[in-house]
Formats: C-alpha cells, structure tokens, sequence
C-alpha cells in the first residue's frame, strides 16, 4: 500500500499518534519518503547520502516492537534525517567537503544515538555547505552536494549551512531533521525553506560526534514542520552528556506555560534603505496577531555593542585552529569557495591578545544581556530582511545587511526559534524569530505554538515539480 | 552561517566605524589601516600562496576580506573594559584519572 504524499507532509506529533495507535506502519511510511528521496531529492540537493537498508531495517524493528506492546514514545517509527557533520556509524560522514571524502567514524554521535534509541529511523545524511560555513563562503554551491536547492523554488537557495536540513523538512523528504547553528545556521534555512526550527541554548544539546566549527558557538537543534514537533525533537535529544562537557545538566523536559503575562520586546529592523517591503508588512500583520492573541509587546531597543566584531573574531580563531590540518596538508582546496584556502592570510593579523580581549568583551555582552531579560522575557524580531536569494548570487551582496540580534543571540548562547509567517516575492517564503533568555527553549516554544494556532503558515507546503 | 555574518558584518562594521570615528576620529582609522597593511604584508601559512601570487580577481576579495577583519580588529582593540572586569574563563584543574579510584 502506497501512503498519500500528504501523510508524509504531517507534523510528528500526528505521525506519532497514528503510529502508536498502529494506524500507520513505520516500514510503510519509510518506504513512502524513500520513494519521495528518490523522485525528487536529487533535483534539489538535498542529501549527502540516503541510508536506505538501514533505514529498513530500523523500520522493520520499530514495527515489531510497537506490534509487541512496546511503545518508546513520540519519535518511535518516525522517519528523519541528520545533517551530514553527525558522525554515523559505519556510514561517511563528510562535512560537505570533497576534503572528507569518505571520512569514516566508529561511532554515533551522541544526538544520533540518542534518537536511534527513542526508535527514530535514519533515512540519511543531508547535504550541508563545506565545514558548516566555518571557513566562510560566496556562494550556495560551495557544498559537495551542490548548490541547496529551495523546495519553493529551485532556482532559490535553501539557506546554509543546514541546507539539506531545511529542504527536507519543507520538501516533505523526513519528517524532521537536525541541524546546527554556530551562527545563523538553522534559523536562515528554517526562514528560507518555511519551516519552523530552533536554536537552543548553548549547551542544551550535547556535541559530541558532531563536526566542531567553532566550538564556543556551535549548537544543535531541530528543524521541524510545527512548533510543536520541535519540542518533541528538543526533548529527546537533550541534556547532559559525559562526552560533552559543555552540555548542561538542565532538565531536557520543557513543560508547556502561560505565555500571555510575559513581556516581549518588540526589536524593529530599519527597512527604509535594506530588505523587502514585503517582509515588513508580513511581520506587521504578525506583530498585530500576536497582540490580539494576547502577547504584550512593546517596541525595545536590543544593548548597543559590537557582537559583531565579538563573534568575527572568536569564530575566525576557533574555526581556523579547528581545520588546522586541512589548511597543513593543502586539502582546504578540495573546498569549492575559491577563498577558503585563505582565511589564515585574511587572519593574520589577529594575535592572541586580541583573542582574549574578544572573549572579555563576550562576558561584558553577556553581563547587558542579562540586565536585559531583567527586564524582557522575549525578543520577537524578524528573522531576515529577504528572501531566499537566487540559487546564482553573490550572497555578499544578497544578504548585504546587518544581523544584530544574530550576533548577540549567538554570541551570548541564547536560543531562538525561527517561525513562519507568510509569504514575500515571488511566493518564498519569510518568517520572524522569538529569542529569549538562555534556558528558556519552552517559552519560545510555547509562543510558537501560539502563532501556529493562529496563523497556519507552517502548513502550507511547495508543490514539487 | 559565514558568509552572511561576513556580508552582516560589511554595514554592521560600517555602521560601527562610523560610530568610532565621531568619538575617536583618525584613531580607529589609523588602526584599521595598520592592521590591514600588516596582514597584507604576512605570509600566509603552508596551504597558502603569497598574496601578492594571487590573481588578481582573487587579491581582490582577499584584500576585502583582510579589510573586514582589519575593522573588526579596530573595534575591539579600541573597545574600553572596566578596570578590573572579569576575565573569559574559569580554568580549573582537572583530577588526576587514576585506576581504582573514582
């Protein structure tokens, strides 16, 4: 029996109920997105690679064991994908760099593991931009996939670096994937592609078997088609971890609150030289839904300070000594951005001393950022200026503008979830992000939840060609 | 996300050039322009060539990145700490891994 494609379009939270209640078998439904990979996939550049026997046979598991009785919980039998810088087992795991060709590890990285044990099923490893960006890059096509196509549009970009993260989800490929984010990384695709994702705090998710970029900023989080799914992922995949020791011994349960008393600072981008009127209007409309749902939001200024230059720095160090050998051995050439192998000439100039002046400047940020959420309990602001760039442009001069809540939300560790919420030119999509203090993933997902009873923009999904 | 925090960086750093040079002046500037000659006097590192081997095109957007960073450079240089603010981190020693112990 073939599965409507609709079905495979449905959140988690659905997929889950008809899978516990043995409504929708999880071989079935594997089968159904493997026969989507194949059709469509390719066009748009999506995966690394698809892992179909061992996406088999853990539905074939799945299957018996929920036929025994034994239910794991919400993400049992659902079908995902990983982006391909989670090291897997016995599968390559190449950092969308022809420089990893075949790289091969002997374990699962410890979010992977954690979802094969809730009775997730991997379909494969999705495409990524080269090293997660960590060596910057010009253009959509500095990955070894190829260029990330958007679902919406092939002729736009996914956004990076979690580009196959982000098709796959919208494309209706996985039912959920994961992502990561050292800066931008999950929230750009989440916005370009319409879906919904966030970025934890720093420390929510362990790393560990994870392909370190910048390992001060690096963080792991869901992409998903609701809010709501993005908890179930956030739950299953977090807390402490031995492996890592930057993962926080925080409860991974985030239990749902009343939302409606909290104060949310409404931080406005200037759209009067930059950005799509489009974009302006859409979060207008979604600022005015949000206050008629009862969300008090006043119009805040975010501390004046140069995140920016903060995060230039401390990423440039970190990610330059943590592809040190590549640069040594010549195989930083293998990377399609053309500039890539140069990074260390345009860093010469940074000494230690500067290293550590940034990272003072980082506890100070820190420091008004806490006096901050004294004050505020969220941050709603739109997510980015534009919409997705052609698949061809320069993405310099496509994205030419500041990303301040970016910069400070990044470098301060604190989590953010990117939301739909409409559509802009030519029919892409745009979408705004809630940010809040560090620890509070619930909040944000319970504000997200909020919108998406109310707007329904994160189900409306591309028709592929 | 690179590429979009280097082009983020393109206005955020002009915006805050501009801001430095009304309570600075020719200070910033003249740290911004030190530090960008002195990158482009280095070598670069084994994977490298020299700066000046590059094609032109390419000596082009190296140069603007190496200006980018320069700016950067500036910013923080430039930017006053408290006397006595705190420091980045907490080092602690580790324990010594012995057998038989926990």
């Amino acid at each position: 029996m073939s599965l409507d494609d609709d079905v495979l379009l449905l959140p988690v939270t659905e997929l889950a109920t008809r899978i516990k209640a043995r409504r929708l078998s999880p071989v079935e439904l594997t089968e159904a997105y493997l026969a989507r990979i194949r059709a469509h996939a390719p066009a748009l550049n999506a995966f690394a690679r698809v892992t179909p026997e061992l996406a088999r046979t853990q539905a074939r598991a799945a299957e018996a064991e929920i036929a025994r009785g034994h239910y794991r919980g919400p993400l049992h039998g659902i079908p995902y994908g990983a982006k391909d810088l989670f090291a897997t087992a016995g599968i390559a795991t190449e950092w969308g760099t022809a420089a990893c060709a075949g790289q091969m590890f002997d374990r699962d990285a410890t979010v992977v593991r954690k979802l094969r044990e809730a009775g997730a099923i991997l379909l494969g490893k999705l495409a990524m931009v080269e090293f997660a960006g960590g060596l910057g890059y010009r253009f959509a096509d500095a990955s070894v996939s190829g260029p990330g196509r958007n679902p919406w549009n092939p002729g736009r970009w996914t956004g990076g670096s979690s580009s196959g993260s982000g098709c796959a989800v919208a494309a209706g490929f996985v039912a959920f994937a994961l992502g990561t984010e050292t800066w931008g990384s999950i929230l750009c695709p989440s916005a370009f592609c319409g879906v919904t994702g966030i970025r934890p705090t720093y420390g929510r998710v362990s790393r560990a078997g994870g392909m370190v970029c910048s390992w001060t900023y690096d963080k792991v989080g869901p992409i998903c088609r609701s809010a709501a799914d993005c908890r179930t992922v956030l739950e299953a995949i977090a807390g402490p971890d031995p492996a890592d020791p930057s993962a926080a011994d925080e409860p991974a349960r985030l239990p749902r609150g009343d939302v409606k008393r909290l104060r949310g600072a409404l931080v406005e981008l200037d759209f009067s030289k930059v950005g799509e009127p489009e974009v302006k209007h859409a979060f207008d409309a979604a600022v005015a839904e949000l206050r008629s749902a009862g969300c008090r939001l006043e119009v805040a200024k975010l501390p004046e300070f140069p995140a920016a230059d903060v995060a230039n720095v401390i990423i440039t160090s970190e990610a330059l000594s943590t592809f040190e050998n590549f640069f040594a051995d010549g195989s930083v050439k293998k990377n399609k951005d053309r500039y890539a192998p140069h990074q260390d000439l345009v860093a010469a100039a940074l000494t230690g001393k500067d290293l550590m002046k940034a990272w003072r400047m980082r506890t100070a940020l820190q420091e008004r950022v806490a006096e901050f959420f004294g004050t505020w309990d969220y941050i709603v602001t739109p997510n980015f200026m534009s919409v997705a760039p052609p698949i061809d442009q320069d993405l310099n001069q496509a994205l030419s503008y500041a990303d301040p809540v970016g910069a400070i939300g990044n470098t301060c560790g604190l989590p953010a979830i990117a939301l739909p919420m409409g559509f802009g030119k030519e029919h892409m999509p745009i979408g705004f992000q809630i940010m809040g203090a560090p620890w509070d993933e619930a909040r944000l997902l319970d504000l997200g939840e909020l919108w998406q009873q109310r707007s329904k923009f994160h189900l409306q999904h591309p028709a592929l060609a | 996300m690179r590429p979009t925090r280097r082009s983020f960086l393109k206005l955020a750093l002009a915006g805050g050039a501009a801001l430095l040079t009304t309570s600075h002046g020719t200070i910033v500037q003249a740290a911004t322009a030190a530090t960008t000659a002195a990158s482009r006097k280095r070598t670069p590192g084994a994977a490298g060539v020299e700066r000046d081997a590059l094609a032109p095109d390419m000596r082009k957007e190296i140069d603007s990145q190496i200006t980018a960073m320069g700016k950067s450079l500036a910013t923080v240089r430039k930017f006053q700490l408290a006397p006595g603010s705190p420091p980045a981190f907490v080092f602690r020693p580790l324990r010594a891994k012995r057998k038989g112990t926990k």
